[in-house]
């Protein structure tokens, strides 16, 4: 994934498309100001400076599916791992809810069922069905809405060919109104990602942290960028 | 598997065969075969979460929707959707949303209702206007109607002067008035710009909420990103104009904090070193403008132009002493607009709701005017309608003649709101008082007063005294707690209704909504149904005037000319093959900005884009002949200090203040976040929950002061404080933002709400408890940004 952040508004329509594709339910004003809100995908910000001279920055963060993932080794059940993708996943029935992978993921990305997810009987009718019901006292996070790159595999295996560069769309980067979030294949060399995480804008966070975190980021351009 | 009219419908993308877990299955893994199957469906809608009107794929999982995305390719999103578009299914499947028809039970606003059918309900309506028709008093009806989209405006215009009533008050674009009013007295234009975003190289915005809240929103998000990175090799330039650091202003190249309510000043500021250093547009300004230079009327007599009056009084010096800005910045914005061409200069909020509104945005156009980027690539665009069939005429009896003939109970039109089209702020009192006359009926249409409105308290004592109050509302809001009957509607997922974005792409476009469920969700009607049927039963010229079955046939209708145009992206031999293809579609449209097909005419006296505006010189003019009074003193009248000619030129007016400094120091400007941009999203967890992402805020309301003058006051970040303006206090917390100008406050719209449903009710405050009403008379409108305020800790 990559993620342009001289397109990115911080809007946060990804953070919004994100729980709803992901049936990640909200977490109302008590627990939310508790920290404890749920942001798979999750817009942070940074106010600097004094009047005139202020700075405002806006990140959104998924997880960003570090090749050497921290937080799979400090699980004791292996409950999370990469899997053959590159997806740091989470497998629910299996996790007991220590928190290991938690403390030790240097984004905070990752996010704990303090409650049975709430929603109001009416809006059950508007959770996805292809994704994970999550029980109270798990972990959970970002997985790049892996329902949609199942079901593209599925698809692509049906017709009997190769996952097409840019089939695979998560909800974040499918709403971005900017087109700010790129995604697909890191690894082939054709793609629209693997070219502009060689781009001079190109960087990525916690770096000197040997994580080797899958996500790009663009930095902002300049007045004289072009 | 249930078969619906969706699945019937070829829609975008075949119904597809998915699977979902079963429940009891959910925490354990899968393995192959454990799946359920289920049917998903794809259909089309329009967003209506605010007034973009972006175009929804929505996805369905058995019959209910599940997911919403956007239509590929619609002019207006192109395959995207804004944070409150994704929030939808909230408004959907809101728990609090009215189910059935209401009556009322106790005591207005006690919140006792009865449930009623349909078929007893709409009589209660039709029986009253039936009499209040008969006694020959069509005019008491009142409507005050909002977020109107598509034909709905036309058809409540056409039930008012059926029936034969004057008083709709029913502007979509209540709060921009200022924006419009100014491209109607220089352009003759009732519509906003849209920016020709592909292609610009530098815009210069003035307090345009363009990131935040502005019209048309997915377009000016879209238009961003593209602007940055859109074009190998070209970076297009963002300038922020306004006292707040907004989102916007942080994503530009260069901010500009400026004093409020002079971005007029600052817009003739940069117009004098442009025409000074003659890098102006020569061709447009003397093709296509008036009163630019000295000219003589007919009868022999001279006026100034543009150019005399901006050199003499408008030097980046002078303009400095008034904004605040640097004389080198202003140079340097001047120098940068008049030679990155194409260049636009936009506008929103900040300019539009002062006293001076009207004023800055003719300033602000005629920079649009100085480098001629109206109708070009890159400029502004100027928007056309679909080529829509027109519904048959109104027919009118002498009673509906009678009544539409009658004063308007708002007092817009006439002096001193000679140019208003309504003034809702004015109507508390004039109900009130009970004149020109009484109001008998209202009807409520997606608006909400008690909270969009200053001085709400006076609005419900007014609105009190009406006898009886119908609410269209989908959801139980301030004022629809005071309805003695409510019609609920349903949500913009659940009915048919068309679409005309405005501003929209430019080019012609319409979209349609159609019912994503089988039936709505509850037992709620489509508002544009239910008055046609108030219509046929009040019979005679009424009833002719509505010769539809329901809103769907009297749409289909008016499409019929989108058809035979034979133009844009549907083409069908059939009209049935055409509309069917429109369901499915969510929308037609013409395929591209036909740049060079404006005809050079601008819809003006002089058909020019006019400096010196003779729509307001002779509107003027006919007042003095009517009230015998000459137009000097009707200026003054109006609250303006110019007189002659420059009244009628752009120039800067001293914005009008509520309070006095020295016992409210700070000017209040309120902002407008993403999240809730058009206030509407209080409703929706998913909206609350990332309501203020720049100040980490969920869920509430703050004041925000500028930290080194909060630490004169002795307040720190988080302090429980009370603002006050002379109309009212309201207490809430303090957030330290570098951000805010040290002699203003800031506090966000959208919460405040004192009904609305359980996430929206009792939340924060709401900035319109401390707005008094003042008002910029000649554009006719309140101006939201001219009320003082102290700060004191609570
Ligand atoms: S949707 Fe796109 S522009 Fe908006 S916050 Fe997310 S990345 Fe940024
Ligand atoms: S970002 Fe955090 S959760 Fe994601 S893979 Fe890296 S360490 Fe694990
Ligand atoms: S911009 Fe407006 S219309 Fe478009 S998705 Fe957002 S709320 Fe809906």
């Amino acid at each position: 994934m990559v993620i342009d952040l001289d397109r990115c508004t911080g809007c946060q329509a990804c953070v919004v498309a994100c729980r709803q594709e992901n049936n990640v339910s909200f977490a109302g004003e008590k627990e939310a100001k508790l920290g404890r809100a749920k942001f798979w995908m999750n817009l942070i910000s940074e106010v600097k400076g004094t009047y005139p001279d202020v700075e405002m920055r806006f990140l959104p963060i998924p997880c960003m599916q570090c090749d050497h993932p921290p937080c799979t080794i400090v699980c004791p059940v292996a409950a999370t791992y990469k899997n053959p993708e590159g997806i740091v996943a989470q497998v629910y029935p299996r996790c007991i809810g220590v928190r290991m992978c938690i403390s030790n993921c240097p984004y905070t990305v990752r996010y704990f069922n303090w409650h049975a997810p709430s929603w109001p009987d009416d809006y059950k009718r508007g959770r996805n069905p292809d994704v994970y019901k999550r029980r109270k006292g798990i972990t959970e996070k970002c997985n790049f809405c892996i329902q949609r790159i199942r079901k593209a595999k599925e698809n692509a295996k049906r017709e009997k060919r190769r996952i097409r560069d840019g089939e695979v769309i998560p909800a974040c980067a499918e709403t971005c109104p900017s087109e700010a979030i790129y995604f697909g294949d890191l690894n082939e060399p054709k793609s629209r990602v693997y070219r502009l995480s060689k781009s001079r804008r190109a960087f990525r966070l916690l770096e000197d942290l040997g994580t080797e975190p899958k996500v790009y980021y663009l930095k902002e351009g300049e007045w004289n960028d072009g | 598997m249930k078969i619906s009219r969706r699945n019937l419908l070829k829609m975008i993308g075949a119904a597809t065969l998915g699977m979902a877990l079963p429940d009891e299955l959910l925490h354990a893994l899968p393995k192959k075969g454990e799946w359920i199957p289920y049917d998903e469906q794809w259909s089309a809608g329009i967003c209506l979460q605010c007034p973009s009107g972006c175009g929804l794929r929505i996805r369905s999982v058995n019959h209910w929707p599940v997911k919403l995305e956007g239509i590929k390719d619609y002019p207006v999103n192109k395959g995207r959707l804004c944070p409150k578009g994704q929030a939808g299914l909230q408004a959907l499947y809101d728990p609090d949303r009215i189910r059935h028809p209401l009556r009322r039970k106790g005591k207005r606003g006690e919140g006792s209702w009865e449930k009623i059918p349909w078929d007893e309900a709409i009589p209660l309506v039709t029986q009253r206007l039936k009499k209040l028709r008969e006694a020959g008093r069509p005019h008491q009806l009142l409507v005050l109607g909002g977020r109107y989209r598509g034909h709905m405006l036309d058809l409540m215009n056409r039930f008012m002067e059926a029936y034969g009533s004057p008083n709709h008050l029913g502007n979509p674009y209540r709060g921009s008035e200022g924006i419009l009013k100014g491209h109607f007295f220089t352009m003759g234009e009732r519509d906003f710009l849209s920016i020709h975003w592909e292609e610009t190289n530098y815009v210069l915005s003035f307090g345009a909420g363009l990131l935040e809240a502005s019209r048309p929103s997915m377009i000016n998000l879209r238009g961003y990103g593209s602007l940055r990175r859109g074009r190998p090799g070209i970076r297009g330039k963002l300038v922020q104009v306004e006292p707040r650091f907004s989102v916007t202003a942080s994503k530009a190249d260069l901010w500009i904090p400026i004093e409020p309510g002079t971005d007029g000043a600052l817009a003739l500021g940069i117009a004098h070193w442009i025409i000074k250093e003659k890098r102006y547009d020569q061709d447009f300004i003397s093709r296509h403008t008036f009163g630019f230079e000295d000219w003589k009327d007919s009868s022999g007599k001279s006026h100034i132009g543009f150019k005399t009056l901006v050199l003499k009084e408008y030097s980046p010096r002078q303009v400095s002493q008034v904004t605040g800005i640097p004389e080198e910045t202003i140079i340097r914005i001047a120098g940068e607009f008049s030679s990155h061409r194409p260049s636009v200069a936009v506008s929103g909020r900040g300019v539009g709701m002062q006293t001076n509104g009207t004023y800055s945005q003719m300033a602000i156009d005629s920079l649009n005017a100085l480098v001629g980027s109206f109708d070009r690539r890159g400029g502004l665009l100027l928007q056309r309608r679909p080529p829509f069939q027109n519904w048959p005429p109104v027919q009118r009896d002498a009673i509906s003649e009678r009544g539409f003939s009658q004063t308007r109970i708002d007092g817009a039109g006439q002096l001193p709101f000679p140019f208003a089209g309504e003034v809702p702020s004015r109507l508390p009192e004039e109900i009130g008082r009970g004149e020109p006359y009484p109001i008998d009926t209202l009807f409520l249409y997606y608006t909400n007063p008690l909270f969009s409105i200053p001085e709400s308290e006076k609005f419900r004592t007014g609105l009190e005294k009406i006898p009886f109050i119908v609410s269209f509302s989908p959801f139980m809001d301030e004022t629809t707690r005071l309805a003695d009957l409510i019609l609920p509607d349903g949500t913009y997922l659940e009915r048919w209704q068309d679409d005309h974005p405005e501003p929209g792409p430019g080019f012609p476009m319409v979209g349609l909504r159609s019912p994503v469920l089988d039936k709505p969700l509850h037992d709620v009607r489509n508002t544009g149904d239910v008055l046609i049927e108030i219509a046929k039963g009040l019979g005679g010229s009424v009833e002719r005037s509505f010769p539809w079955k329901d809103m769907k046939e009297a749409l289909r209708e008016t499409i019929k000319g989108v058809f035979r145009s034979k133009r844009g992206s549907i083409r069908a031999k059939e009209f049935d093959e055409f509309w069917k293809a429109l369901v499915d579609a969510g929308g037609w449209w013409d395929e591209s900005y036909p740049f060079g097909g404006w005809k050079k005419k601008f819809n003006t006296p002089s058909g020019r884009f006019e400096f010196y505006s003779q729509t307001m010189e002779r509107g003027l003019s006919e007042w003095s002949k009517r009230s015998s009074k000459d137009v000097d003193s009707i200026l003054k009248e109006l609250k303006i200090e110019a007189k002659g000619d420059k009244a009628f030129l752009p120039h800067f007016e001293k914005p009008r203040l509520i309070g006095e400094e020295k016992d409210y120091p700070f000017q209040f400007i309120h902002y407008k976040l993403m999240t809730t941009a058009e206030g509407r999203g209080a409703n929706q967890p998913f909206l609350q929950e990332i309501f203020g992402p720049h100040l980490k805020e969920k869920w509430d309301s703050w004041v925000e002061i500028n930290p080194e003058t909060a630490r004169t006051m002795g307040i720190q970040d988080g302090d429980p404080v009370w603002v006050e303006s002379k109309i009212g206090k309201v207490k809430t917390k303090a957030r330290l933002f570098p951000g805010t100008h040290p002699k203003c406050i800031h506090i966000p719209y959208g919460q405040g709400h004192r009904a609305y449903g359980r996430w929206a009710e009792g939340r924060g405050i709401n900035p319109n408890d401390l707005l008094g009403r003042e008002y910029d008379y000649l554009g006719g409108f309140l101006s939201h940004f001219s009320t003082r305020v102290k700060v004191y800790k609570a």
